[in-house]
């Protein structure tokens, strides 16, 4: 079953596969699909013996360019499409081992060119409304494979947080003339005391109403609307801001902090997106302490309303200090 | 008589509440001791108002004199407006006059209904005769005012000071150079007898005091005046008739006296009383202050008290924060006297304008001399232009004079004239033409008639130009430009040019621009210009704050007027030199103060530096050098005060040391003095080189340079390749060590990207080459690989482009994130590049040039962009010609372009397969190219 359905309450789309049920769940490291072909007898994803960076389709997509039909049929109050889209493995590193943080300086630099290159060619794609770029780490955000890498998905529309933040930014261009993200990043500058690390191009800083605790969103100083906006420099900036912050997060409690990363650009559907469209990473941990998570529960899932028992301040007052 | 109504006064300066017709309340005054009565306060005002008769019908607003309406709200009113005062007195018996001591601009005036008297100048006293119209009981007291606005002919023709002035370049708003109106100096009604004294005029020299006093019958019969006149212990008089309506002049000579003198450093102040008695009754008297001091010319000095005067002088406008045009309180006066004081100035020039007399009793007490400026300037109407009576603005321009100086000439701390300021500075053809002739003559006639003890400026002017200066004493220059050497050279040889005067000159105007401090304002005034700056930096890429930003821009300017400052000060024949200005005005921002009179403080720095009586210079060739190499400067001393002996000279740099002893100084000379030679640091980066001058071994003065040590520029090795000879360039490059072949990025020299340069330049970035083009002028943009605007960096009459490093770091020798202050002034773009390829920005701005105003500016000077698989380096400096002379500036820079343009780059290189179930794979890698 690979489909998507049209939730008639919320109007928002869920994409059903049911084939990830068999995908490949946390294998022993001589099993590892995303290291490098080492025995031509027994390849992997990666038919190369050694690799900097790999991209390639997910073997289990949730989304592909041709999708089957949909196994129900749909009616106008229970909408229902094919699964288009794109999935794509981002694999960080031939080293199982290990991680975005420890990757250094220059694979990171390497990463945010893969990222732009495929943003650029998935957002070419007609049938591509917005290219995500995320990653999950640790298993309590549900990785089922521990070699470094992340995701790419190309949705057939834009996804309900993105959808909303546009809006949201689309406002505030009309109300103020100003793009929000730029008037957050030129408070957060002025303020400070959200602010985790900085260079000439990107702050790292926990939001003013951070929904978990040591949320940390990575934004550039200028308007960038996406990857592809920045310069050579700028992308120095970007791998070099990152090192530092993940090195802070593995730092914060001794352990290699799990956290989720979502990076948001400009859609590449149709339609003005370059005056509301910021780039920013975001940064999702689940700790709010060492040994306790910080769960969606009631207020969150239910209705959507998110509490947080750390103000984004001493959060990030934390992260200067670690690392 | 329109009904009567009181206004509710909330201090000095505001006024609150509405004025109401329901409450017919005229206000009782009675005259003081010296029978005069106050007429400030609470007015009513009527600006729509277009004659007496509508009085009746428009709605009063309050409004409160002394003040401009500008400062009251009423930005936007020009044209005509009236006020009215009503009051009461219990006995109108006797001679009144009523005076007002200033209306800006023009002033008709209506005592219960009749005309008594106009005014045209709008900053000088004018008494009216109110007696016989003035009644006991309520009297209606109607000024009609008009402010010529700026497009007015009438403007044209008025001594209006800066009103107006340069609104092509600084449109109001924010510039507070617009028009202003009403009445903003006191109104006084006062009593007295037949006879008053209408004027006073101590002489001030001690070697002959005289008091000339000038006397006029009120009355309508003849009358025998007594006159009395008392000042340094003694006493003299006359007796005189005076036909009725008629005047007369008493002098009193009391010839030598050993009085204390007046002088900066002791300003002693003495009083002359004088009054006149009429049929044994006290008719008038006055009490005027004045000091004892002489000013002359002598060749082509100004002498003081028998003393050489050099000018040390900051230019004053007038303008505060609140009151617009007009003077603070006698304390905020106070203040920023004593704050130009503690800046080593020695003399204010009140620019083009007749200052609140409070601010002339501040600078008579504290010592502060005076150089005071009748306010004839631009704009002015040029065809009309001719003596005192050829034309109304000629009769006005004279009166201007005569009043002005007839109000001023007993302060002791004038001590020059400047009858007229920079007119003709749009049409300099005027200066030749017969009636501007007869217009300067007659000014500077009216001026000596009136004063025959200081020295006139015939016009202030930007050039000293003798030819056409026909009558004043001093002749003057304005030189205007940046931290550059080459203007530094110019202003150099421009002095030494003007060496054989007959006359002393001065450099009356100079000065470089600094930002203010902005802090947020809760409730910022409407001139407030925060926000313009601010969204301008915003968005100029300046990697830094805000406040670092304006502090170092602060730098530049007290580093720029010093430097200017020294070249004056090394030539023995200027006379001295006035800084424009002590404070911004917005958008000049020349100020050594802001508009809230708070000090930049590196600027303050650099000119109480320059201002010591006693300096020692150095003529830098430039403030850049390489770690090590030996610099080498001629030593001047300006001594303005007494001669120094037993000289020691030492000058220190980093670990080296030069020094020279000197049996003796001269006093109030500037001179050379010798040859400094000593080693620089041999570690790279910002050093002081010290000045230090002891005589009898007791330290009298310390200067220090700032200088800019970089390492010895190198491209050895670099491989670099020409489109074409360039013989210019090959020597400047091969000079550096770099390899001219066919390796290496591509380099275009200056000027010599054409047809063909370019035809090369898109092969070699084709095939994802580096190419550098040297600086190239605004007409070859069309030849750059992409599209790209090229745009001059003129600096407009006094403003600055700042020059400022991003956090590339790309090249060395220039400190990230640092506004550049005499890092480049060896080299400067004539143009940079304003977009490249739609955007304001190229990928890596390194420099990047920012000028706030007027025509604010952003632009990159030095960068680079990606075009296709290539990369385009871009320097707007101009680096050969000074190369080529062994300028350090220009070699490291040109070293540290090429290191930059020769490093590999990483592109991104992708390999691809498929996966047995037929999906694609990919691996991505870095490809480190090579320049070419």
């Amino acid at each position: 079953m690979s489909e998507r359905r049209r939730d008639p309450l919320s109007g928002e789309w869920v994409t059903f596969a049911t084939h990830r049920q068999d995908r490949t769940f946390l294998p022993p490291s001589e099993q590892c699909p995303l290291c490098p072909t080492t025995d031509p007898t027994a390849p992997t994803e990666v038919p190369w013996p050694s690799f900097d960076v790999a991209v390639f389709d997910n073997r289990f997509p949730s989304m592909v360019a041709h999708p089957p039909p949909p196994d129900v049929a749909g009616s106008g109050l229970h909408q229902v499409l094919p699964a288009v889209g794109a999935t794509e493995v981002v694999v960080y590193s031939d080293d199982h081992q290990a991680s975005l943080a420890l990757l250094g300086r220059a694979r990171i630099r390497l990463l945010v060119d893969v990222w732009a290159e495929r943003y650029a060619a998935l957002g070419r794609r007609r049938d591509i409304a917005y290219v995500f770029v995320f990653e999950n780490r640790g298993e309590v955000v549900g990785v089922t494979l521990h070699h470094p890498h992340g995701q790419i998905y190309g949705y057939p529309e834009i996804p309900p947080v993105p959808a909303r933040q546009l809006a949201v930014a689309g406002r505030h261009l009309a109300e103020h003339g100003t793009c929000v993200v730029c008037d957050v990043v030129a408070q957060e500058r002025s303020d400070g005391l959200r602010l985790v690390a900085g260079n000439d191009a990107f702050i790292a800083f926990v939001p003013f109403a951070a929904r978990f605790p040591y949320e940390v969103h990575v934004v550039a100083h200028r308007h960038a609307p996406s990857l592809l906006d920045l310069s050579d420099p700028d992308r120095d900036a970007l791998a070099a801001i990152l090192e530092d912050l993940l090195q802070r997060y593995d730092a914060l409690f001794g352990f290699p902090l799990p956290y989720v990363m979502a990076m948001h650009q400009a859609p590449a559907a149709d339609g003005e997106w370059q005056a509301v469209s910021h780039l920013r990473l975001e940064f999702t941990p689940l700790h709010r302490a060492a040994d306790r998570l910080k769960y969606l529960a009631g207020s969150e899932l239910g209705a959507g309303a998110f509490l947080s028992d750390v103000a984004p301040e001493r959060a990030a007052a934390t992260l200067r200090a670690a690392g | 008589m329109g009904k009567e109504w009181r206004a509710t006064a909330s201090g000095e300066g505001g006024v609150t509440g509405q004025a109401s017709q329901d409450h017919a309340v005229a206000d009782r005054l009675v005259p003081d001791e010296h029978g005069r009565v106050r007429l400030d306060g609470a007015w009513e005002f009527f600006p729509t108002a277009r004659s007496l008769a509508d009085l009746e019908v428009c709605p009063p607003e309050p409004i409160w004199v002394p003040g401009l309406w500008e400062a009251q709200g009423r930005i936007e009113l020009d044209g005509e407006a009236w006020y009215r005062r009503c009051f009461s007195l219990d006995d109108a018996g006797g001679w009144w006059s009523l005076c007002f001591a200033a209306v800006m601009d023009l002033a008709e005036v209506w005592l219960n209904g009749r005309p008594i008297g106009a005014h045209d100048n709008a900053f000088t006293p004018f008494t009216l005769n109110p007696t016989g119209v003035l009644r006991a009981g309520p009297n209606e007291l109607v000024v009609r005012v008009v402010d010529p606005a700026v497009d007015d002919p009438e403007h044209l023709r008025l001594a209006h000071g800066k009103q107006g002035w340069a609104n092509h370049v600084f449109p109001s708003r924010p510039s507070l150079y617009m028009t202003y109106g009403g009445i903003w100096q006191s109104v006084t009604l006062r009593r007295h007898g037949p006879v008053i004294l209408d004027k006073v005029f101590v002489n001030a020299d001690p070697d002959d005091l005289r008091i000339d006093i000038t006397l006029a019958n009120r009355s309508d019969a003849p009358r025998r005046a007594e006159v009395a006149a008392r000042a340094v212990g003694r006493l003299g008089g006359s007796s005189l008739v005076i036909e009725p309506g008629d005047g007369a002049v008493a002098v009193v000579a009391f010839g030598e006296t050993r009085a204390l003198r007046w002088s900066p450093a002791e300003p002693q102040l003495h009083t002359a009383v004088v009054d006149v008695v009429v049929d044994g009754q006290a008719s008038d008297a006055r009490a005027v202050r004045f000091g004892l001091r002489t000013v002359s010319v002598d060749g082509t000095r100004l002498v003081l008290n028998g003393e050489p005067y050099r000018m040390k002088s900051v230019l004053v406008q007038g303008f505060t924060a609140d009151r617009l045009y007009a003077e603070g309180t006698r304390a905020e006066i106070e203040a920023e006297v004593g704050a130009a004081r503690a800046m080593g100035f020695n003399t204010l020039r009140l620019h083009i304008k007749a200052f609140d007399p409070t601010y002339l009793d501040v600078c008579d007490e504290l010592g502060m001399l005076l150089h005071c400026d009748i306010p004839i300037a631009e704009p002015i109407a040029h065809e009309e232009l001719g003596a005192d009576g050829d034309s109304l603005v000629g009769t006005r321009a004279v009166q201007a004079v005569r009043d002005q100086i007839e109000r001023d000439r007993n302060h002791p701390s004038v001590i020059l004239w400047s009858v007229m300021n920079e007119l003709g500075l749009y049409r300099p053809e005027v200066r030749s033409w017969a009636g501007y002739e007869r217009f300067a003559r007659a000014l500077v006639a009216a001026a000596r008639e009136c004063d025959p003890t200081r020295p006139v400026i015939e016009n202030d002017w930007v050039e000293p130009d003798p030819e056409h200066v026909f009558a004043g004493d001093v002749l003057t220059a304005h030189w205007y430009g940046r931290l550059h050497a080459d203007y530094l050279d110019k202003i150099e040889r421009s002095s030494a040019y003007w060496r054989r005067l007959d006359r002393p000159l001065l450099v009356t105007e100079f000065g470089d621009w600094g930002l203010p401090g902005m802090p947020e304002l809760s409730d910022p005034p409407f001139w407030d210009t925060r926000a313009i700056y601010a969204s301008g930096l915003a968005a100029t890429r300046w990697p830094a704050s805000i406040a670092r930003f304006i502090s170092e821009t602060q730098r530049y300017q007290g580093l720029s007027d010093r430097l200017q400052a020294e070249v004056f000060r090394r030539h023995d024949h200027i006379g001295g030199y006035c800084l424009t200005e002590l404070t911004d005005v917005p958008h000049e921002l020349n100020g050594l103060l802001d508009l809230h009179r708070k000090p930049k403080p590196m600027a303050v720095a650099e000119m109480a530096r320059v201002n010591q009586v006693v300096l020692p210079i150095l003529q830098l060739d430039s403030l850049v050098v390489v770690a090590g190499s030996m610099v080498r400067a001629p030593l001047y001393v300006a001594n303005d005060g007494e001669a120094l002996s037993d000289v020691e000279i030492e000058a220190r740099f980093g670990e080296s040391a030069h020094a020279m002893h000197l049996s003796g100084i001269e006093g109030y000379r500037a001179a050379p003095v010798g040859h400094v030679a000593l080693p620089a640091p041999g570690v790279p980066g910002s050093h002081d080189l010290v000045v230090r001058l002891r005589s009898g071994g007791r330290l009298v003065a310390e200067n220090r340079y700032p200088v800019h040590v970089v390492p010895a520029p190198s491209a050895e090795g670099i491989g670099v390749c020409l489109p074409g000879p360039s013989p210019a360039t090959r020597v400047v490059l091969e000079a550096l060590g770099v390899v001219i072949g066919d390796q290496g990025p591509m380099v275009v020299g200056e000027e010599e990207l054409g047809p063909e340069a370019a035809r090369q330049v898109r092969s070699c970035l084709g095939e994802g080459g580096t190419v550098v083009v040297l600086a190239q002028d605004v007409a070859r943009s069309q030849h750059y690989p992409i599209p790209l605007t090229l745009q001059p960096v003129e600096t407009v009459w006094g403003s600055s482009v700042f020059h400022f490093t991003t956090d590339s770091g790309a090249i060395a020798s220039l400190s990230r994130r640092n506004v550049l202050v005499a890092e480049d002034s060896t080299v400067q773009a004539r143009s940079v590049v304003l977009d490249i390829d739609g955007a304001p920005f190229p990928d890596t701005p390194v420099v990047i040039a920012y000028k706030p105003v007027p025509g604010a500016l952003t632009g990159t000077v030095v960068g680079s962009h990606q075009v296709g698989a290539g990369r385009l380096v871009f320097c707007q400096y101009r680096l050969c010609g000074p190369a080529a002379k062994g300028d350090a500036a220009a070699l490291a820079l040109l070293a540290d372009l090429l290191g930059w343009a020769s490093v590999p780059r990483a592109l991104l290189e992708v390999e691809e397969d498929g996966l047995a179930d037929g999906r694609r794979v990919a691996r991505y890698s870095h490809h480190w190219a090579v320049a070419r």
